[in-house]
């Protein structure tokens, strides 16, 4: 589904990505980890289109298609999905508006009928059921006044009425309560299928627990200098990142 | 000093001719104790002509291309069958309701519908209620906006015809919104109504006034509005300004909230090619409260202007007031907030945001927050922006789909209802979201 080979990238003149290569298969779940500012984000904004990012070598492959050439909505409507570190408030647009808008971006994109307010009501309802979210929340300006969770766990509100097949979460898990954590893990679980793959950024291996990868990969220095099964999460629970850090530079030279 | 700026002040146009004329006309001295009012609006636009760009008030918005127009007056109410039909196409959410119609500057009982008013509600016409209501009129007719208030209120003094009158006694709730609309229907004419609204102690009234033309394209609307709202009062006031493309419309619009009363003024600025609204609340009691919320969409070669000014002359009373604009083409917006905190006026809790989206690179804001604080126990807030939409919005929206026109349409349309979402009539609230939805996914996306 997506293959990324010998990504570097950077944002002003500061190269940020020093060499990514990752391979996300349908189906698959992958986890990265690593120190803060070592490029997680970066890399997941990269994926997203950010204009802020330059990519200035290697390749990325998304279903076939050089990802890099693809516009931001593009790539959305082609079904990535990013759940943002720092989801942005937008005043003066309702949850549902907006939701809708860009809902049917993408059943335009796929030749389907537009759906009318009614009709996207009744999925919106349906969907906030399974993440316990707050209908009031649905009227509401896009994140504004959220509360640091609930703009989480609106990303993956969003997530679930977009269906992406690559959902990209950067630090969702950061600011949930214990209960939150559960329901957005949850939510995600429910989603996971054989067409969609997860890329997870995540600090914390409590949430491995609920949303279980097939990989996971510690970024460092803008590239990946360790990859492993679920097991590598709690060897770097205990450990820390310093083990690696010294790989890192070796792999550099 | 040149020339030019001493020339200036004596522009006074088709004006004299048309106080002359009218002096002469039995609409004059149709109402004894109005005359004097009349003569004092007379006297006070002789004195000072129109205003020029040297007068700081008026520094960013020239008033010669309406001082130079021949406008033509109109010295008695016309009936006409197509001011009937299209009187009804304008119902700004409203529709079915009460409501008080002028055309052309004069009351209209046929267009009017006032059967569904509570009892002791008294509404309609401001000249007749002159006459019938005397005692109800004559101490605030002129005193809330006086003549003196600038050349256009002194004119609209000495030149008023008719407007609308309301008066809501003590105690009595109106639950229904009441429309009172003013239409322009002939070109290049004139009008000067002139409203006044009497809210009385503990009484509640939501009024949309509301200015258009079914049917001509340039005129000048000069219209005043005096509100007083006693103690307790609450008046929710909308204004909706979406005259012609090529209208004229100046307006002064005063009022006075005694202790505990609510005035809030929801102003839409939507049409017009040149229009100046001078908006002023003096808060005489304590715990009175002003609110102030203003949205101006302007596009081609459109001038807004707003005046605004909150008063606090006593203690513990808060203001809110929050204007913004949209500006598209090479169109022009002046916001100019003053807010004075007089000395006794301690906790004062004032906040005014100004805040305005500029579309296009040939758009141009004005901007001038202006408070002057002479207590000094007070919670007194003020910003102002002028920008473009936020890249990161763009690209959020981007990120779930949305093209870049699609997203800008849609944060053009935020900006707008961020504001429409204090209006205080529910009613027009929607009809403006749903009658501007269009208008602003469009402006957004440069179409
Ligand atoms: N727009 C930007 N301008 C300047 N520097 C940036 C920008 N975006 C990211 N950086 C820098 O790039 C580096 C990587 O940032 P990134 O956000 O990718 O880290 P991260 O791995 O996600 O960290 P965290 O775990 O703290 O979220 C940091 O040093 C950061 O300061
Ligand atoms: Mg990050």
């Amino acid at each position: 589904m997506l293959s990324i080979k010998d990504l570097t990238a950077k944002v002003g003149a500061k190269e940020i990505l020093t060499g990514i290569t990752l391979n996300v298969k349908a189906g698959e779940v992958h986890a990265i980890m690593g120190p803060n500012g070592s490029g997680k984000s970066t890399l997941a904004q990269v994926l997203a289109g950010h204009p802020a990012y330059t990519v200035t070598g290697g390749t990325v492959t998304y279903q076939g298609r050089d990802l890099t050439e693809m516009t931001p909505e593009d790539r959305a409507k082609e079904g990535i999905f990013l759940a943002f570190q720092y989801p942005v408030e937008i005043p003066g647009v309702s949850n549902a508006y907006f939701l809708r808008a860009a809902y049917n971006e993408r059943e335009k994109q796929a030749g389907r009928p537009e759906l009318d307010v009614m009709e996207f009501n009744t999925l919106l309802k349906e969907k906030s059921k399974i993440l316990h979210i707050d209908e009031s929340l649905l009227n509401r300006p896009v994140n504004e006044g959220f509360s640091g969770g609930e703009k989480k766990r609106n990303e993956i509100f969003q997530l679930a009425v977009l269906e992406p097949k690559l959902a990209i979460l950067d630090e969702t898990d950061s600011g949930l309560d214990i209960d939150a954590l559960r329901t957005v893990s949850d939510g995600v679980n429910r989603l996971r299928s054989k067409d969609r793959a997860f890329i997870v950024v995540t600090h914390y291996q409590r949430l491995l627990n609920y949303i279980v990868p097939d990989f996971v990969h510690v970024i460092a220095g803008g590239r990946i200098v360790k990859s492993g099964g679920k097991e590598l999460a709690l060897e770097l629970e205990q450990r820390g990142y310093d083990w690696l850090k010294p790989a890192a530079a070796g792999a550099a030279r | 000093m040149s020339g030019a700026v001493a020339e200036m002040p004596m522009v006074k146009g088709c004006w004299p001719a048309h106080l002359d004329a009218f002096e002469k006309s039995p609409g004059w001295s149709a109402v004894p104790w109005a005359v004097g009012l009349r003569k004092r609006g007379s006297a006070a636009f002789h004195e000072r002509g129109f205003p020029t760009t040297d007068d700081e008030d008026w520094r960013y918005t020239s008033v010669q291309a309406l001082a130079a127009t021949a406008f033509r007056q109109s010295l008695a109410a016309r009936a006409d069958a197509l001011v009937s039909s299209t009187a009804k196409m304008f119902g700004f959410g409203l529709e079915g309701g009460p409501r008080i119609v002028l055309v052309d500057g004069f009351f209209s009982p046929e267009l009017s519908d006032l059967t569904a008013l509570p009892k002791g509600v008294r509404a309609g016409g401001l000249l007749r209620a002159m006459t019938a209501e005397k005692a109800r009129v004559e101490t605030h007719l002129g005193e809330i906006a006086p003549p003196s208030f600038s050349a256009f209120a002194a004119l609209n003094a000495a030149l008023f015809q008719d407007g609308a009158f309301l008066d809501v006694p003590a105690g009595v709730k109106v639950e229904t919104p009441i429309l009172i609309l003013h239409l322009s229907h002939e070109s290049y004419l004139a009008s000067h109504p002139r409203n006044l609204y009497r809210v009385g102690a503990g009484a509640s009234v939501q009024v949309l006034e509301a200015y258009a033309s079914p049917s001509c394209d340039l005129y000048f609307t000069n219209a005043v509005t005096e509100v007083d709202v006693e103690r307790g009062g609450r008046l929710i006031h909308g204004r909706i300004e979406s005259e012609s493309g090529n209208a004229f419309h100046v307006a002064c619009t005063q009022g006075r909230v005694a202790e505990d009363g609510l005035w809030q003024s929801d102003v839409a600025a939507l049409g017009a090619g040149f229009f100046r609204h001078d908006l002023g609340a003096r808060l005489v009691g304590e715990r009175a409260e002003a609110r102030m919320f203003g949205l101006t969409i302007a596009s081609g070669k459109q001038h807004v202007d707003h005046h605004t000014a909150i008063d606090h002359a006593v203690p513990h009373c808060p203001s809110r007031e929050y204007y913004k604009a949209i500006l598209n083409g090479r169109s022009r917006v002046v916001f100019n907030g003053k807010v004075y905190v007089r000395e006794d006026a301690q906790k004062t809790d004032a906040k005014q945001t100004n805040r305005s989206l500029l579309l296009s690179e040939d758009a141009r804001v004005d901007t001038k927050p202006q408070l002057e604080i002479f207590a000094d126990d007070v919670k007194c807030t003020h910003g102002a922006t002028v920008g473009q939409l936020d890249e990161d919005m763009i690209h959020y929206c981007r990120t779930r789909g949305m093209s870049p026109a699609v997203a800008r349409g849609i944060l053009t349309y935020a900006f707008a209802r961020d504001v429409l979402q204090n209006f205080g009539i529910p009613a027009v609230k929607e009809h403006l979201d749903r009658s501007l939805v269009q208008r602003l996914l469009d402006a957004g996306r440069g179409a």
